[in-house]
C-alpha cells in the first residue's frame, strides 16, 4: 500500500549538521553579512573561547565553507576570516530547508 | 543605575540596544556597521578641527591650523584605528552593497556641503546677492556647514550620537546667533565637548581591552 509508513517512510529533514551546530551558525551568520572579519572580530562577537572558536573555524574550513588568510599588519599577526562562495550557498540552502521545515510546523499548529 | 543604562542606550552603539542577545541578520550587520566607529577617533578629530577652526575665527595667529587638521585627519584616523583600536577590537571588511550604500551618503553630502559652502563663500566673502539677508547668520551656517558630515556618518553607519553631536553644534551655534557668545566660543564650546567625548572613549577603550596574542590556533582546542 502506498500509504503504508513502513513503505514510504518520512525522510528527514535536510539539514546540513556542519551550519546547524549553534556556535558553528553564529560565526557563519557574522561572516555572512559582511564580506571579512579577522579573527578578533569573530571572537569579541560571539563570546567564544579562543580554543572553541579556533576548533570550529577549523572544521568550518575543512568543509569547504571558509578560508584564512594569516597576514601581518604592522608587526602583529591578523587572521582574515570570509565565506567561500559554497559557505554562502550552504547557509542560503539551509536557510530555506529550515524556512521549508517550521513553515510546515506553523501550517499544521492551526488545524 | 538605571539612569546609567538610559544614558549607555542614549549615546553608547554597544548598549543592548545596539546588540539583542539573539540578533536578526540585519541587526547583525548593523551591530558590524556600528563596530568601525564606535571607538571615538572620528569624534577626537572632529573635535580637534572645530577647535582650530574656532582659533581661526578669533585669532590671525594660528589662521591656517584648521587646514592642517583638515588633510592630516584621515591619515591620522586611519593610523590610530590601525594601531589602537584594531588590534583590541578587531578589523572587519564590510559588504559591497554597504560600501556603496557609504559611498554614496557620502558623495550626496559632499555635494550638500558644496552648495552650502558656494552660499557662505557669497555670504562671507563674495558680494552675492543674498550678502545683506544672511550676513548675520554666518555662525548658523557654518554650524550647519560643520554638522553635515556628522550627520552623513550617523545616516551612513546607523549611529545616532552622531546627530546628537551636529544637534549639540547646532545648538551652541545658534546661542551664538541670540548673541550670548561670538562664534568661535560656540565653535571652542563644541569642538572641545565633541573631542573630548571622542578622545575618552577612545582611552577607555585603549585601557580596557590590552591587546593580547588572539591568533587562531589550528590544531584546535
Amino acid at each position: 500500500m502506498a500509504n503504508d509508513p513502513a513503505e514510504n517512510p518520512v525522510q528527514a529533514p535536510d539539514i546540513n549538521k556542519v551550519v546547524h551546530e549553534p556556535a558553528r551558525l553564529v560565526i557563519l551568520s557574522q561572516l555572512y553579512v559582511i564580506s571579512e572579519a579577522d579573527f578578533l572580530f569573530i571572537k569579541r562577537q560571539t563570546g567564544l573561547t579562543q580554543g572553541n572558536l579556533s576548533s570550529h573555524l577549523t572544521k568550518l574550513e575543512s568543509a569547504g565553507y571558509m578560508e584564512m588568510e594569516k597576514k601581518f599588519v604592522g608587526k602583529r599577526p591578523r587572521t582574515v576570516l570570509r565565506l567561500t562562495v559554497s559557505g554562502r550557498r550552504a547557509i542560503d540552502e539551509y536557510t530555506a530547508n529550515m524556512q521549508h521545515l517550521l513553515n510546515g510546523i506553523n501550517h499544521n499548529k492551526g488545524e | 543605575m538605571q539612569t546609567e543604562l538610559h544614558y549607555y542606550s542614549f549615546m553608547d552603539d554597544t548598549a543592548p540596544h545596539a546588540a539583542p542577545a539573539r540578533p536578526t541578520l540585519a541587526q547583525l550587520e548593523h551591530r558590524a556597521l556600528r563596530s568601525t566607529v564606535t571607538d571615538g577617533a572620528a569624534e577626537l578629530l572632529l573635535g580637534m578641527f572645530l577647535i582650530a577652526f574656532a582659533i581661526h575665527t578669533m585669532t590671525d595667529s594660528y589662521s591656517y591650523l584648521y587646514i592642517v587638521v583638515f588633510v592630516l585627519a584621515v591619515p591620522i584616523w586611519k593610523k590610530l584605528r590601525r594601531d589602537y583600536v584594531e588590534p583590541r577590537v578587531g578589523a572587519i571588511r564590510l559588504g559591497d552593497t554597504r560600501i556603496a550604500r557609504i559611498r554614496f551618503t557620502k558623495r550626496f553630502a559632499v555635494i550638500v556641503a558644496c552648495l552650502l559652502l558656494l552660499i557662505v563663500l557669497g555670504t562671507v566673502v563674495f558680494d552675492a546677492p543674498w550678502r545683506e539677508l544672511l550676513h548675520n547668520q554666518k555662525a548658523m551656517l557654518l554650524a550647519i556647514l560643520f554638522s553635515i558630515p556628522m550627520v552623513a556618518a550617523g545616516l551612513a553607519f546607523r549611529s545616532p550620537r552622531f546627530f546628537v553631536h551636529a544637534g549639540g553644534l547646532l545648538a551652541s551655534s545658534g546661542l551664538s546667533v541670540a548673541g550670548l557668545f561670538p562664534l568661535g566660543v560656540a565653535l571652542m564650546i563644541s569642538g572641545a565637548l565633541i573631542g573630548a567625548w571622542g578622545g575618552i572613549r577612545l582611552i577607555l577603550l585603549i585601557w580596557q581591552h590590552p591587546v593580547g596574542v588572539m591568533e587562531i590556533d589550528t590544531h584546535g582546542e
